[in-house]
């Protein structure tokens, strides 16, 4: 696993959606710290998503499943049938990584992944790194393909 | 309520319009013969009584017309006579089945009610499977059931086979690990994120992340204490130490506490003092913990900004804790509030409504609801009679010499 620290970051801007404000805090926390290039935005109140998502463009959604309000596989769904965002990557962040119905979410291709609570702030950021940049090498690998 | 005829072969009474399923009941004689009949198939009630679920058939009314051994056992009947006649919501003591005339399927509820739906789709001709979730008039039971109801047909006479099975032990396996061990381990990933962050720490950000710290440790230990006490009422060994309570002390506790909370951040919590309230006889730690439920509740439901109101008034020989916030609550969460399972925030989520309902009127002995108010909000409410009609006069001071905590279970 690639160390964020040691590496550039493969994406600019994330956003965080989860209801939990302590865990957006230790994320903004340690990414000033320790991720200084990346922009990382967050809310812990999933109804602004989409809000947020159009303002801010980010690179990456990073989400929690079980919020109120809009849950995570309801936001990620209505995402898909988003013309300007059905595309935007996303990877669930969540304690309830085993939940049968996330299954069903991995089948879309841009869903990159489900990275389990509890935490280390330095492995997540580590996972995200390795997940997205494999995703950069499928896009690409998928773009010359067609091309050629 | 409008009043229709009634149509051939049913009970002569005027007919009720309802919110679901039709009202009418076939005449008790009608419901012996048929149950008679059923008892000349030896297959049927000798097939069906070494079933552990309940079976039950009955009639194009919905009336039971046989129940098997298992039904006996739950409902602790020893004749099924007693029953027979009436319908399943009834014979179960659901909560809603005499909230209208018609009974079970005819109320507002029932059109959320997963047995109502399976019913339904039987009298179509289709069989079918739903999952309902059944509260008892008193609070005390909270089942789970997987509902299976086929159309049969038994010498070219029209039934319904129904059977219950009981997931709650499902359901309550599936609620802890979705809540407790979901909510342990966010809080338990806060601890490591904190913990690791204290390396990267300077002076001043050692000082609060060692502050944080020691928040989530108290959070764990509540979460694990919470979870323990909701055990030990569902198990009914839950030990109270009742003592003479100033509701206005017991308010302004529970809103110090959640002042300091991380959900209250950039809200605002009123307290609607009022000056004449009643002592109330309850357990310090339960009452905070139901009153603090509906605090937390509303505190989640509202944006930054938003005010949430709470208090306690005496209505006569009553006190009635209370909690107000801006919003309303959706029709389909209003039909399903108090259910085990059931929770805004997700299904399997949240115990919060349940545990209020279970600890405050089957533990404290009060009533506790809610209601949508006209200009726009909310309240949830627990009512706890007033002890012994000792009232607290404009700044009077508890000074009875009260006896030792009693306890009860």
């Amino acid at each position: 696993m690639n160390d964020p620290m040691n590496t550039t970051f493969p994406c600019k801007k994330v956003l965080l959606v989860d209801d939990d404000d302590i865990i957006t805090t230790i994320f903004r926390i340690f990414a000033k710290k320790q991720v200084p290039d990346l922009e990382l935005l967050t809310t812990n109140d999933s109804s602004k998503a989409f809000e947020l998502l159009r303002e801010f463009r980010p690179d990456l959604l990073l989400i929690d499943l079980f919020m109120p309000n809009l849950d995570g596989m309801s936001l990620v769904r209505a995402l898909r049938s988003d013309p300007e965002l059905s595309t935007l990557p996303v990877i669930f962040f969540t304690a309830a990584y085993r939940d049968p119905q996330l299954r069903t979410m991995l089948k879309d291709p841009q869903v990159l992944g489900v990275i389990g609570k509890p935490f280390s702030p330095k492995e997540v950021f580590a996972q995200i790194a390795e997940l997205y940049r494999e995703y950069l090498k499928r896009s690409v690998e998928a773009e010359v393909k067609e091309v050629g | 309520m409008v009043e229709k005829s009634s149509s051939a072969g049913t009970q002569s009474i005027a007919l009720l319009l309802t919110d679901f399923l039709p009202a009418e009941r076939a005449p008790r004689a009608d419901v012996l013969a048929d149950h008679h009949h059923l008892l000349s198939f030896d297959l049927v009630h000798t097939l069906f009584n070494t079933v552990p679920s309940v079976v039950l058939i009955l009639n194009p009314q919905r009336q039971i017309i046989f129940a098997n051994r298992a039904l006996k056992g739950i409902l602790g009947l020893t004749d099924l006579v007693e029953i027979l006649g009436s319908r399943p919501g009834e014979a179960l003591c659901c909560v809603h089945a005499k909230a209208a005339p018609g009974g079970c399927g005819t109320t507002p509820w029932c059109t959320m009610c997963g047995a109502g739906k399976a019913l339904a789709a039987g009298l179509g001709g289709k069989a079918e499977v739903q999952e309902c979730r059944l509260a008892t008039h008193d609070g005390r039971i909270a089942l789970d059931l997987r509902v299976s109801v086929s159309p049969v047909e038994l010498e070219q006479r029209p039934y319904l086979l129904m059977v219950l099975e009981d997931l709650s032990a499902e359901k309550r396996r599936a609620v802890l690990e979705r809540i407790f061990f979901h909510d342990l381990l966010n809080t338990v990933g806060g601890v490591k994120g904190y913990a690791e962050l204290l390396d990267l720490a300077d002076e001043t950000e050692r000082e609060l992340f060692t502050g944080r710290l020691n928040e989530l440790a108290d959070k764990l230990i509540e979460e694990i204490n919470v979870q323990r006490e909701l055990s030990a009422a569902e198990r009914g060994e839950l030990t109270l130490s009742l003592e003479p309570l100033d509701p206005a002390e017991v308010v302004a506790s529970v809103l110090r506490s959640y002042e300091r909370l991380r959900v209250a951040r950039g809200k605002h919590l009123h307290f609607d003092r009022t000056d004449k309230v009643g002592l109330v006889a309850g357990d310090r730690t339960l009452l905070q913990r139901v009153f603090g439920n509906m605090v937390k509740n509303a505190l989640e439901a509202v944006p930054p900004g938003a005010t949430v109101r709470a208090g306690a008034e005496q209505v006569e020989h009553e006190v009635r804790f209370f909690v107000t916030n801006p919003g309303v609550l959706p029709r389909e969460v209003e039909l399903q509030l108090f259910k085990r399972s059931f929770s805004t925030k997700g299904e399997g989520r949240g115990l919060g409504t349940y545990s209020m309902r279970l600890l405050g009127e089957h533990y404290l002995g009060g009533r506790v609801g809610y209601h949508n108010g006209s200009e726009g909000s909310v309240t949830f409410e627990l009512t706890l009679p007033v002890w012994e009609g000792v009232t607290l006069r404009d700044g009077q001071r508890l000074e009875h010499g009260f006896s030792a905590a009693s306890s009860i279970v």
